[in-house]
C-alpha cells in the first residue's frame, strides 16, 4: 500500500512519525518536568516549611520563657499576655505542621507521635510555669523562685527543646531525602528523555532512508518516464513544426486559390448580371419580334393578295401583247407583200420604159415605206418580244414571288412560334440568369466567409508553428531537466 | 409604254417622208445607180439585178412533180401560168434548207423560171460605184462575177441568166458543179 503513496504523502508520513516521536518527548519531558517541580515544590512546601514551622516552636518556647522570666523578675499582665502570644505561636506552628501533612495526605505516624510528645511537654511546661506565676504572686523570694524554676521549669523546656530538635531532625533528614529523591527523578526523566531523543534521531534517520530510496526510485521512474515522454515529445513537436509549416504553405496556396476563386465567382455574377440584362432585353425584343412578325404576316398576306393581283395583270398583258403581236404579223406582212407589190411595180415600171418612170418613182416610194414600216415592224415585235418576255420573266418572278411569299408566310409563322419559344426561353434565361446572378453573390459570400475562415485557418496554422517551436524548445529543456533531475538522482546514471 | 412617243414620231417621220417624197422634182440620172434585190440562200447573202427579175410572187403552194431536174422543187401556180420551181439554195451549191422557201423570183417572162428564195432582204439602189468586178482568186463565180458592196457587206451579184442557162442546159448544174 506504501508502494502507491505520493511523494508528498510519503514525505508527510516521514514528518508526521517524527513530529509523533518529537510529541512524545515533548510530553515525556513536560511530564518529567512536572514531576520534578512537583516534587521540588513539595519539598519547598512541606518539608522546608516544616522545618521552618519547627524553628517556630523552639522560638516561641524560648519567647514564652523569656516573658516568664521577665513576668518573676516583675510581675505584670503585659509579661503574661506576651507569654500567651508565645504560646499560641507555638500552638500555630504545631497546627500549622499537622494540617499540612493532612492536607498532603500524608501519614507519617511517627513525627505525629513526635508532635503529640511535644505537645505534651510543652503542656507539662505550661502548668510549671503558670504554678511559678502563682507562687510569684505569694512569695516574694527570687531565689526560691529561682530554684524553683531551675527546678521544675529547665527541665521542662529542655524536655520540649529536645523534642522539638528531634522533630528538627527528623524534618531535616525528610527534606533531604525528598531533595533527593526530586533529584534522581529528575534525572531518571533526563535520562529518559535522551533515549527518546536518540530513539526519535534513529528513526529520522531510518524514516530518511526509507524515503529516500523510496523517492529515489519512484522519482527515477518518473524522470525516466518524462526523459522518454520528453524524446517522443521533440520528435512529435518536430513533426508537428514541418506538418505545420506544409499546412501553412497549403493554406496560403488555398487562400490564394480562393482569392482567385472570388474574383472568378464576382466575374461570374457581372456576367450574370449582365446576362441577366441581356435576356430582358432579348426578352422586350422577342416581344417586340413577335409583335413586328405578326405586323410582318399580316404584310405578307397583303403582298401576296398584291402579288397574286400583279401576276393577273401580268398574264393579262402577256395575252394583250400577244394580241399586239398577231397585229403586228399582220401589219408585218402587209408590209412585206406591200415591199414584194412595190418591188414588182418598179419592174413593171422599168419594163415600161419612159412611161413608166414616174410609176417607178411612186412605186419605189412605196417600197421605201414599206421597207420602213416592216423595219419599224420588225422594232416593234421586237419591242414587244422584249415586253412578252419581260412579261413572261415578270409573270415567272412573279410566280416565284408568290411562291417565295407563301413559302415567307409558312417560315414566318414558324418563326412567329419560334420567336414565341425563343422568347419563352429567353423568359427562362432571364430566370436562369437571375438565378445564376443570386446562387454567385451566395457563393462569392460563401466564398469570402471560406477566405476569412482559412485566413482564421492559416493564422491557427502559425500560431500551431510557433507553439510547436515553443513545444520543441520546452522538449528539448525538459529532456535536459530530466538528465539534470536523473543525474541528481543516480550520477553514475548520467554517463 | 415609253417607246410610244418614238413610235408616233417615227410614223409622223414616215409619212412626212412619204409626202416629201412627191413633193420633190423628179431627178433623173444625176448619178448612175443600180437597182439589187438582196437575199440569202444557205449561209450566204447574194444580189440580184431588179432588172433580171420578172416578178416576185409571195409564198404559195408548190406541187412536187417525179422529175430528174436537179433542184427541181415542183410546179407552182401564178396568174394562170404554172411555172417550174428551182431550188436556187441548191443551184448555187449551198446546202439545203429545212424551211420551205418563201419566196418565187420570176426569171425571164418569155418561158419563166421561178427561184425558190428562203429569205428575201429587200430592194436597194446602189450606185455604179459599188459594182466591182470579182478577183479571179476569189470564191466560186461560176453564177456571178462582180460583186455588190452593199452597207451590210459584199455580196456576190448573180447573174440569172447565167443561172437559167444552167436549169435549161441539158447537162445537170449540180454534177457541173
Amino acid at each position: 500500500m506504501a508502494s502507491s503513496w505520493t511523494f508528498g504523502r510519503k514525505v508527510g508520513a516521514g514528518f508526521a512519525v517524527l513530529v509523533c516521536f518529537t510529541i512524545v518527548i515533548g510530553v515525556v519531558a513536560v511530564s518529567a518536568l512536572r514531576s520534578v517541580v512537583e516534587d521540588k515544590d513539595r519539598v519547598i512546601d512541606i518539608n522546608a516549611a516544616n522545618r521552618l514551622d519547627a524553628e517556630k516552636l523552639n522560638a516561641a518556647v524560648e519567647a514564652k520563657m523569656g516573658a516568664m522570666r521577665g513576668y518573676l523578675l516583675a510581675p505584670g499582665p503585659e509579661r503574661l499576655d506576651a507569654a500567651k502570644l508565645a504560646r499560641a505561636d507555638f500552638q500555630a506552628a504545631l497546627d500549622a505542621v499537622e494540617t499540612r501533612w493532612r492536607v498532603a495526605g500524608i501519614a507519617d505516624t511517627e513525627g505525629a507521635q513526635i508532635l503529640q510528645q511535644i505537645r505534651a511537654a510543652e503542656e507539662q511546661h505550661q502548668r510549671t510555669v503558670e504554678r511559678l506565676a502563682e507562687l510569684r504572686r505569694d512569695v516574694d523570694s527570687l531565689d526560691q523562685l529561682a530554684a524553683r524554676f531551675d527546678a521544675e521549669v529547665v527541665p521542662a523546656r529542655k524536655r520540649v527543646g529536645g523534642l522539638v530538635d528531634q522533630f528538627i531532625a527528623r524534618e531535616e533528614m525528610a527534606l533531604e531525602a525528598a531533595r533527593q529523591a526530586a533529584s534522581d527523578r529528575a534525572a531518571a526523566a533526563t535520562r529518559l528523555v535522551v533515549m527518546l531523543a536518540l530513539g526519535a534521531l534513529l528513526l529520522g534517520i531510518i524514516t530518511a532512508v526509507l524515503l529516500t530510496r523510496a523517492l529515489s526510485r519512484q522519482i527515477g521512474a518518473a524522470v525516466g518516464y518524462v526523459q522518454s515522454s520528453s524524446s517522443e515529445l521533440q520528435a512529435a513537436a518536430n513533426q508537428q513544426a514541418s506538418s505545420s509549416k506544409e499546412q501553412a504553405t497549403a493554406m496560403n496556396e488555398i487562400s490564394t486559390t480562393i482569392n482567385e476563386l472570388l474574383a472568378t465567382s464576382k466575374q461570374i455574377a457581372e456576367s450574370a448580371q449582365r446576362v441577366a440584362r441581356i435576356a430582358e432585353d432579348t426578352a422586350k425584343a422577342a416581344r417586340a419580334g413577335e409583335a413586328t412578325v405578326e405586323r410582318t404576316g399580316e404584310s405578307i398576306g397583303s403582298i401576296k393578295r398584291q402579288v397574286d393581283l400583279i401576276v393577273a395583270h401580268m398574264l393579262d398583258l402577256g395575252r394583250k401583247s400577244q394580241q399586239i403581236g398577231g397585229i403586228l404579223e399582220l401589219i408585218n406582212e402587209l408590209s412585206e407583200q406591200t415591199n414584194i407589190l412595190a418591188i414588182n411595180a418598179t419592174i413593171e415600171a422599168a419594163g415600161a420604159g419612159e412611161s413608166g418612170k414616174r410609176f417607178g418613182v411612186v412605186a419605189d416610194e412605196i417600197r421605201k415605206l414599206a421597207d420602213r414600216v416592216g423595219g419599224s415592224t420588225k422594232e416593234i415585235r421586237g419591242l414587244i418580244d422584249e415586253i412578252r418576255a419581260s412579261v413572261n420573266a415578270t409573270v415567272m418572278t412573279t410566280e416565284g414571288g408568290s411562291k417565295a411569299v407563301d413559302a415567307g408566310t409558312r417560315e414566318f409563322a414558324e418563326v412567329a412560334v419560334a420567336l414565341g419559344q425563343i422568347s419563352s426561353s429567353v423568359t427562362v434565361t432571364t430566370e436562369a440568369a437571375r438565378e445564376i446572378q443570386l446562387s454567385t453573390k451566395q457563393q462569392s459570400t460563401a466564398v469570402e466567409q471560406v477566405n476569412i475562415a482559412i485566413s482564421n485557418v492559416a493564422q491557427a496554422t502559425h500560431e500551431t508553428e510557433a507553439s510547436a517551436s515553443q513545444t520543441l524548445q520546452t522538449a528539448s529543456q525538459l529532456n535536459v531537466l530530466s538528465r539534470d533531475l536523473m543525474r541528481l538522482i543516480e550520477p553514475q546514471a548520467s554517463r | 409604254m415609253s417607246e410610244s412617243p418614238s413610235l408616233a414620231s417615227k410614223a409622223l417621220a414616215l409619212r412626212r417622208a412619204f409626202d416629201a417624197s412627191f413633193a420633190e422634182p423628179a431627178t433623173r440620172g444625176e448619178v448612175a445607180s443600180v437597182d439589187l434585190l438582196l437575199l440569202r440562200a444557205g449561209a450566204r447573202r447574194y444580189a440580184v439585178r431588179l432588172r433580171d427579175v420578172a416578178e416576185i410572187a409571195a409564198r404559195r403552194p408548190v406541187v412536187p412533180v417525179p422529175s430528174s431536174a436537179p433542184h427541181l422543187l415542183g410546179l407552182a401556180g401564178l396568174r394562170g401560168t404554172l411555172l417550174p420551181v428551182f431550188d436556187l439554195a441548191g443551184l448555187l451549191g449551198e446546202p439545203a434548207s429545212s424551211s420551205t422557201p418563201g419566196w418565187l423570183l420570176v426569171c425571164e417572162r418569155a418561158d419563166p423560171i421561178a427561184l425558190a428564195v428562203r429569205d428575201l432582204e429587200g430592194h436597194v439602189r446602189l450606185p455604179s460605184a459599188s459594182i466591182r468586178a470579182v478577183s479571179a482568186a476569189d470564191h466560186d463565180h461560176r453564177f456571178g462575177r462582180e460583186m455588190a458592196h452593199t452597207d451590210a457587206g459584199p455580196c456576190l451579184l448573180l447573174e440569172i441568166s447565167r443561172l437559167t442557162a444552167a436549169i435549161r442546159a441539158p447537162t445537170s448544174p449540180a454534177t457541173a458543179a
